[in-house]
């Protein structure tokens, strides 16, 4: 089965880069988060309530809701942060990176295969960085940016009330197959985040096999 | 699918369609209360957390609501529509969203069953529905109301959207789709997108563009549609605060969801209908008042719009402006104004003009000089700068008994430049009289403008008629031009 994927391509400011990639990511888990799984009888659970939080942007005309979870929010900041810190310490003039946040599920481990992780949607943020000289331009594109964030948010609302393929619910011995249950408060389903950063020193080669050996240690 | 289970199906089809529809309400107006929401994720779904979304239920709105949805005949059997307004407080309105749930029978998910797909799907829709809400342009402006300004309304009604009511340009787009066996339930937004929002909204005056004739109720087509429900506030006398921001995870998260209505309304009353609007009194529009000219609103009771208003006040002033007529009179010139003066009686300050006149004839007289010697005298030895001071304090002085202290000309008596302070010396005489030389006799013959264009008709028709001897005479130059040339040649030779 192959993913999902859908790619935005927007251009930002580097004070943008952060609240930009939390608009989207955050729209997308609240669609692909649930209230904590309590499981009673065999085959029967309940489910929590997720909470919500409306969270307004500093740099760009915009507000998005995010599940009311300070551990995940915590996380989600971490691994944007970092992929923010890179793209600004790139060496390169234009600097342009990705980040992806990647849904899937686990497949058990049979010997002697290692356990699988078998992506099922992924969504690519591709962000091309530009400086702006004056402020009079910084409010216009601070405008514009809202603007396209709109439209994104749209095209996920409607993406995801496509209703394709989601994992069945699982049974309680399952369940961490298709849900991270770390968190206290809610229960997303596994995803991760990676990112990489566009230069003209990094060869496609050389990218890709750190991929796959990042990929392979991750499992 | 057993008959059994189908009418089980067809049962939380209805119970969950309808829970679905208040909670879709319930996200709507929330969303337009103007301030932040946070809703806090529970470990266990207490009953009232439907969609296992904790969205709370605001009374007022469930209220309206259920009204509304009384009078379907069956689920869903005719569109739900949530329309957003803004009312100003003038009591002018202006549709700027509609939301409407509707149920489409010709597209069935005949294999899923309510109970478990169709409710996580329409919580996706839910969900779908929060992040949407955000993203409007209403909800930008909902975030800047104030009661003293303008407000954000709802109102829920059955049928088709009235989509005349959002002007010409808007976007439509789908937010949430429900398959269910008994057909697929959608919610789809049509939003108003010219919108300009003047980003300082410091005037009391409506933030967004309006045709002049947008309101009028009388012509406008759109007035002639009979709206069953009426617009309520989204937060009937709110205040907006921030009243979220802080950590409180004690709270339950109802608490946090709970819309705070005052249980007054806002400060003057405001009857809210299509037909019967009372403008708001306590905003009052911004008066410019000519000297001289009567307040707006006794001449515009009925005052609608700012730009109304301001291009009313600058097109009939009823009296001149009360702007001080200063004339500058020129060095060595008569004052032509005195002329003018004495034939029109209706030039003001024409007393002052003739009192200026006066004093200049009265400058020369050295008994004024001799009474503002004394004060001067007490002076320092003057220096350019220092006489200048010193001339406007003696000139107050010497004038403060022909000048009333509002007068607009003060007389200034200049010293010589360089000289001691007693102008009764020769050089002081002297250069007195070069400053108040008589006038020219051309300046004397002043003529007015016929007169000039009379006198220079005349001229022209004169030259006309002596067109001929001035060719001659240009004749005879180039000829002695010419002759003396060939004089020259011959004395070179």
């Amino acid at each position: 089965m192959n993913a999902r994927s859908h790619v935005f391509e927007l251009s930002v400011e580097n004070r943008q880069v952060e609240e930009v990639v939390s608009s989207i990511f955050h729209t997308l888990l609240l669609h692909r988060a649930y209230g904590k799984f309590h499981y009673q009888q065999e085959g029967t659970y309940q489910v929590g309530t997720l909470g919500f939080v409306d969270e307004d942007c500093d740099f760009i005309d915009f507000t998005y809701v995010r599940v009311a979870s300070e551990e995940l929010t915590n996380n989600m900041r971490r691994e944007i942060t970092t992929f923010k810190d890179s793209l600004h310490s790139a060496a390169s003039a234009s600097e342009s990176g990705q980040i992806s946040l990647e849904f899937f599920q686990r497949k058990r481990a049979r010997w002697p295969f290692q356990p699988e992780c078998i992506p099922w949607e992924v969504w690519n943020v591709k962000l091309n960085v530009i400086s702006l000289n004056n402020e009079h331009d910084r409010q216009i594109f601070r405008e514009q940016v809202g603007e396209t964030m709109t439209e994104k948010v749209l095209y996920i609302a409607e993406v995801m009330n496509r209703h394709e393929y989601l994992p069945k619910m699982p049974n309680q011995s399952e369940v961490d197959l298709i849900f991270d249950t770390s968190y206290v408060d809610v229960q997303p389903y596994l995803h991760r985040v990676s990112y990489q950063i566009n230069g003209p020193s990094s060869s496609s080669v050389s990218t890709t096999m750190r991929k796959f050996l990042k990929d392979t240690l991750a499992l | 699918m057993s008959a059994g289970s189908s009418a089980q199906n067809k049962k939380d089809f209805d119970k969950f369609t309808k829970f679905f529809i208040y909670k879709c309400v319930q996200i709507i107006v929330q969303s337009r209360l103007g301030e932040k929401i946070k809703s806090r994720s529970k470990h266990v779904s207490s009953g009232s957390d439907w969609f296992n979304i904790a969205i709370a239920d605001n009374n007022e709105v469930e209220k309206e609501a259920k009204k509304v949805l009384s009078n379907q005949t069956s689920t869903l059997g005719q569109t739900v529509c949530i329309e957003i307004s803004l009312q100003t407080c003038e009591g002018d309105t202006m549709v700027l969203e509609i939301w409407h749930i509707s149920l489409d029978i010709n597209q069935c998910d005949v294999g899923a069953k309510v109970s478990q797909a169709g409710y996580y799907r329409m919580g996706i829709a839910l969900k779908s529905l929060l992040s949407v809400t955000r993203v409007t342009p209403a909800y930008k402006l909902s975030r800047r109301q104030a009661s003293n300004d303008y407000v954000i309304c709802y109102r829920i009604y059955l049928g088709e959207p009235h989509y005349m009511f959002l002007g010409e340009d808007t976007n439509k787009s789908k937010v949430g789709s429900v398959p269910t066996p008994f057909g697929t339930i959608s919610i789809n937004l049509c939003y108003r997108t010219k919108l300009l929002i003047s980003p300082q909204n410091t005037q009391k005056e409506i933030p967004f563009e309006m045709k002049h004739d947008h309101f009028k109720q009388d012509h406008s087509p759109i007035r002639n549609h009979v709206r069953p429900t009426t617009p309520k506030p989204c937060a009937f006398g709110h205040k907006r605060e921030s009243i979220l921001d802080s950590d409180s995870s004690g709270l339950h998260s109802e608490e946090y969801c709970k819309t705070t209505f005052s249980t007054s309304p806002c400060e003057s009353p405001r009857i809210i209908g299509a037909d019967n609007v009372v403008p708001h009194h306590q905003s009052q529009p911004i008066k410019i008042h000519l000297p001289g000219s009567s307040p707006v609103g006794d001449r515009f009771p009925d005052f609608k719009t700012q730009s109304l208003t301001l291009s009313s006040l600058f097109s009939a002033p009823e009296k001149p402006s009360g702007f001080p007529a200063t004339h500058r009179v020129g060095a060595f010139a008569k004052n032509a104004i005195d002329k003018q003066s004495e034939s029109s009686e209706d030039v003001p300050f024409m007393s002052l003009l003739q009192q200026v006149k006066k004093e200049r004839v009265d400058k020369v007289d050295p008994k004024n000089l001799s009474g503002s010697k004394g004060t001067s005298s007490s002076k320092t030895e003057s220096s350019k700068a220092d006489t200048v001071d010193s001339v406007l304090s003696e000139s107050k002085t010497s004038t403060s008994s022909q000048h009333s202290a509002t007068d607009d000309f003060v007389m200034v008596e200049l010293k010589t430049p360089f000289g001691v302070s007693d102008s009764n010396t020769d050089l002081g005489k002297f250069y007195q009289e070069c400053q108040n030389a008589p006038p020219l006799c051309t300046s004397e013959e002043e003529q007015t403008l016929p007169e000039t264009l009379e006198k220079i008709t005349s001229q022209l028709s004169e030259f006309e008629t002596q067109m001929k001897d001035f060719d001659d005479f240009v004749a005879e130059l180039t000829v002695d031009a010419g002759a003396d040339t060939s004089v020259d040649s011959v004395a070179k030779k």
